[in-house]
């Protein structure tokens, strides 16, 4: 599903961000990332939805190198990821719903299939009540299950999510995670990058660790530290 | 396909409800640009026809030797009208002179009075463009049948120095006009760039593409446009036509220009003008958009 092939990520003034990277990631796995902020999470990420290139190496993602691939076709790779932020990423001044209908409308979806499919979502991650709100009015852990349901709305095979906890409670987080999760078992592939020590050892899912760019670790049932 | 050009609209129009204060900025912009640039084009065009109907009053008066012939006459009004920049020539005997003579000092028996008639054989040349009187002057000068030629060379070098003025000086006013012109709407357009980036950003990142992303900005900047022109061409049809009133009651000396399709060519011109400001302007947002803004 994705894989990375001795990749290597320079920015300019020859900052590295990842060194030598070889993984391969299956379909329908749930993988954590892990790391300490400025390990190379984030450009691990961008490589995967071909925001960046890579320096050296290859990335196929659904069989594809990204690195051949043109830039007109970018936008159809990335209906094929979903994204969840640590930030949230709603527009402002839409409501729940026109937020998760927003990103099928960008694709061409007609209107019919648009209204059926949110309202499923919503209903999916328990806002059916809440979709004519503003995200203002919101609380963290509802708006960032907004961001999942308009990330799964397209039924994307790849979830990408970026510290998807990083501003919420326990409790929250955890909700979160169910929805992950659940995505994971409709089969989706799921990568998740986070430093959150609670969830990544409550799952007991393959974990990825990365230190200074470089794979310190890769574990098939792993927790956030390595075990003894 | 429908459903894609109602969104497009749809979109547009939200897009310029929500950024209301930016739609309000760049119509008022590009209406006061349009509009200063159209009031300019105005006078000067009303400058140069005023310059250009004066330069036809001018006049060269050709003094002939003694007592030509018929036959000399015409030979001399067949060199006159052959000479580049004479706009017609009209000969003036002496007879006829002494008449609209005695007309002028208001003396029917002038002829009785002088006994013999003292003036010459004239011919009175008007010119297209006072540029051309110092070359006609000095080609007639040495021709053998002319006395004197006389003149109105202090108006000639007057009217030809103000042409000159409004070339020069008008280019480079209009130079000036349409740089602070661009500046301006170079720089209204940064701002609805920068009040746009987090849209685009979620745009790109759910995968829309680049044409689906620029349609509703192209949509928005001609409809911005189209307003700030129209009414540019609407304020200025106004306010030449009352001025056109004004000037024509008051100052009938004043030689505007009274030909309503040249104000219909020009407001058509200011009002395409907004349309293709809107649509570049709309264009070049949001390519820096587009190139700028990083899925982060």
């Amino acid at each position: 599903m994705i894989s990375f092939n001795m990749v290597t990520k320079i920015y300019p003034h020859n900052i590295i961000s990842l060194r030598d990277i070889t993984v391969n990631i299956e379909k329908g796995e749930f993988v954590f990332l892990i790391g300490p902020t400025g390990s190379g999470k984030t450009t691990f990420l961008r490589l995967i939805y071909r925001e960046i290139k890579p320096t050296r190496g290859s990335v196929y993602v659904m069989g594809e190198n990204l690195a051949k691939m043109k830039e007109r076709k970018i936008p159809f790779l990335r209906r094929q990821i979903g994204f969840v932020f640590q930030d949230f990423k709603l527009l402002p001044y839409k409501t729940v719903y026109e937020n998760i209908a927003f990103a099928l409308e960008v694709i061409g979806y007609n209107p019919a299939e648009i209204n059926a499919r949110v309202n499923e979502i919503l209903e999916r991650v328990g806002l059916s009540h809440r979709k004519d709100l503003l995200p203002y009015q919101l609380s963290g852990g509802e708006r960032q299950r907004v961001a999942i349901a308009r990330a799964l709305v397209n039924d994307p095979p790849i979830l990408l999510a970026d510290e998807p906890t990083g501003n919420l409670d326990f409790e929250a987080a955890k909700n979160i995670l169910d929805l992950l999760v659940e995505a994971n078992l409709h089969g989706t592939t799921v990568l998740v990058a986070t430093h959150n020590r609670e969830i990544v050892n409550s799952l007991r899912k393959r974990v990825i660790a990365l230190k200074d760019g470089v794979l310190v670790r890769d574990d098939k049932e792993g927790t956030y530290d390595a075990q003894a | 396909m429908m459903h894609k050009l109602k969104y497009f609209l749809r979109e547009a129009f939200k897009g310029l409800w929500r950024h209301g204060f930016m739609s309000l900025l760049t119509v008022t912009t590009i209406f006061i640009v349009l509009f200063l640039v159209g009031l300019f084009l105005l006078v000067g065009i009303n400058i140069r026809f005023s310059v250009e109907s004066l330069s036809q009053s001018l006049e060269i008066r050709l003094v002939l030797k003694g007592d030509p012939t018929p036959q000399e006459i015409q030979r001399v009004y067949d060199k006159i009208l052959s000479l580049d920049g004479v706009k017609e020539a009209k000969f003036v005997s002496r007879g006829e002179g002494l008449r609209r003579l005695a007309k002028e000092i208001g003396r029917e028996d002038l002829l009785n009075l002088l006994k013999t008639n003292p003036l010459p054989d004239v011919f009175e040349i008007k010119v297209k463009k006072a540029a051309d009187i110092d070359n006609i002057v000095s080609v007639v000068n040495n021709w053998k049948e002319v006395q004197e030629v006389i003149y109105g060379k202090e108006a000639a070098r007057k009217l030809l120095a103000i042409q000159r003025l409004l070339l020069y000086g008008g280019g480079v006013l209009a130079l000036i006009l349409l740089a602070s012109a661009l500046l301006v709407i170079f720089n209204t357009i940064r701002l609805v760039v920068y009040a746009r980036r987090e849209e685009i950003e979620i745009m790109k990142l759910v995968g829309a593409t680049h044409w689906f992303i620029r349609l509703p900005f192209l949509f928005e900047g001609v409809i911005l446009g189209g307003l700030g022109g129209g009414f540019a061409a609407a304020a200025l049809f106004f306010v030449y036509k009352e001025a056109l009133k004004f000037v024509l009651a008051n100052f009938p000396f004043i030689p505007l220009i009274g030909d309503m399709r040249f104000l219909y060519e020009l407001c058509g011109f200011i009002a395409l003008g907004g349309l293709l400001i809107g649509l570049g302007g709309g264009l070049f947002a949001v390519q820096r958009l587009l190139g700028k803004v990083a899925v982060e």
